[in-house]
């Protein structure tokens, strides 16, 4: 589904990870580790098109053009959301929600717990809960690769354990998933760590 | 088509429901347009003489206010990233960001400036002039300050004003006379002004995609 070769990237003089190759299959899901500043978040941002200057390659099934790029769910570090828009007004515009019913993402806040915040301005809601308004999305959307940078964080023991089984269930429907964390993952079928990929 | 729609019905909510994004620079405005006739001269002939030029200088600052973080926020809070990630055009969304910060903060300081002659003496004869000047005037402008904040995005607003004030002195410089010259001298600065609006359009926006795409290198 996604194959790296050689994959390198540079940052201040120095290669954050250096020749790193991996291939992702279907059903696959893939933990990336490190220490902080390693570069977790970086390869995230190259593998979804958002860094361009890397060496090496990226190579998606059916390339990765604009038909391709469809195919990818990016949940960053930062959330994207607008502070003095409600919950209802972020899903409504942003992109990440296309061809979703409006209901499955209501039906998805409320069992993050946020059934009652739908019209709350974003900048009321608590970091852990804005996390959740695009974990919404993540939950309803249904694509081959999922690229989720640092997922639970911010998240509830509760909401994590929602979140880890909605990852679970993506698998075992057959999409991949990438993903960045400090903590363990018991489902991870595969481990990077970027620390043995630096120079 | 479906994504400039979606985008610039976005963009509009934003700002319709930030309202210090248009009320900061017109209060800007209220208050030096209103403040020069105190400290300056209350003379009715110096002040008409003066008039142009004042509020040239009024809109051109409190323009600067707010255009040069037009892109700051969607910086800082990664829907630019999410832009790159599905492909969308650079350029569409540079566009409409410049034209609905435009139609929110620069369209009520033009209205408001028409209100603001009386003040300042400024002749009746010469308000087309001056909102003709102003119409375009203020778009180029709104291009120039997009650049100055797609360049200084993640640094010191200084920096922006740098980049954005030797930018403006030619709009200035045109759009003062477009308002202080005779009827029949008007059509060389308006068409000067449109010149520069009609070469910026493209030039400046492709400029601001790529210092933009600068800042993900």
């Amino acid at each position: 589904m996604l194959t790296i070769q050689g994959l390198s990237y540079a940052y201040s003089d120095r290669f954050l990870f250096k020749n790193l190759s991996f291939d992702l299959v279907p059903g696959e899901l893939i933990q990336l580790k490190g220490r902080n500043g390693s570069g977790k978040t970086t390869l995230i941002k190259v593998l979804c098109g958002i860094l361009k200057n890397y060496e090496g390659s990226i190579s998606l099934v059916n390339n990765l053009d604009s038909e391709g790029r469809n195919e990818i769910f990016y949940l960053g570090h930062k959330n994207a959301l607008k502070d003095n828009l409600t919950v209802l007004e972020n899903l409504k515009y942003d992109y990440r929600s296309d061809g979703i019913e409006l209901t499955r993402l209501k039906e998805n806040l409320a069992t993050l717990g946020l059934e009652n915040y739908l019209f709350s301005k974003v900048s009321d809601l608590s970091e852990g809960q804005k996390r959740k308004i695009i974990l919404s999305c993540f939950m309803a959307s249904n694509k081959s690769i999922y690229l989720l940078d640092e997922p639970l964080i911010n998240l509830d023991e509760e909401s994590k354990k929602i979140v880890s089984s909605e990852i679970e269930n993506k698998i075992n429907g057959g999409s991949s998933i990438i993903f960045t964390s400090h903590e363990k993952n018991i489902l991870a079928t595969k481990d990077i760590n970027l620390d043995e990929y630096a120079t | 088509m479906s994504f400039l729609k979606n985008f610039f019905s976005r963009e509009v909510l934003i700002y319709s429901k930030k309202s210090s994004n248009v009320i900061s620079p017109v209060i800007f405005f209220l208050i030096c347009i209103t403040f020069f006739p105190l400290a300056v001269s209350n003379d009715p002939n110096e002040l008409s003489k003066l008039a142009p030029g004042l509020i040239w200088i009024c809109i051109l600052l409190a323009g600067m206010l707010s255009i040069q973080t037009i892109f700051k926020e969607d910086y800082d809070d990664g829907s630019l990233d999410l832009f790159y990630v599905r492909g969308f055009s650079m350029l569409e969304v540079v566009l409409v960001k410049i034209f609905v910060n435009w139609i929110f903060t620069a369209l009520p300081l033009i209205l408001l400036s028409c209100s603001m002659v009386f003040l300042l003496y400024f002749p009746v004869d010469k308000l087309f002039n001056l909102i003709g000047s102003l119409f375009l005037g203020t778009l180029i402008i709104s291009f120039f300050g997009a650049l100055a904040g797609a360049l200084s995005l993640g640094k010191n607003s200084i920096l922006a004003s740098a980049i954005m004030l030797p930018l403006s002195l030619p709009v200035l410089i045109l759009g003062s006379s477009a308002s202080t010259y005779s009827n029949e001298n008007i059509t060389f600065f308006i068409l000067l002004l449109s010149a520069l609006l009609f070469f910026s359009v493209p030039i400046i926006s492709l400029a601001c995609v790529g210092a933009i795409r600068l800042h993900y290198e």
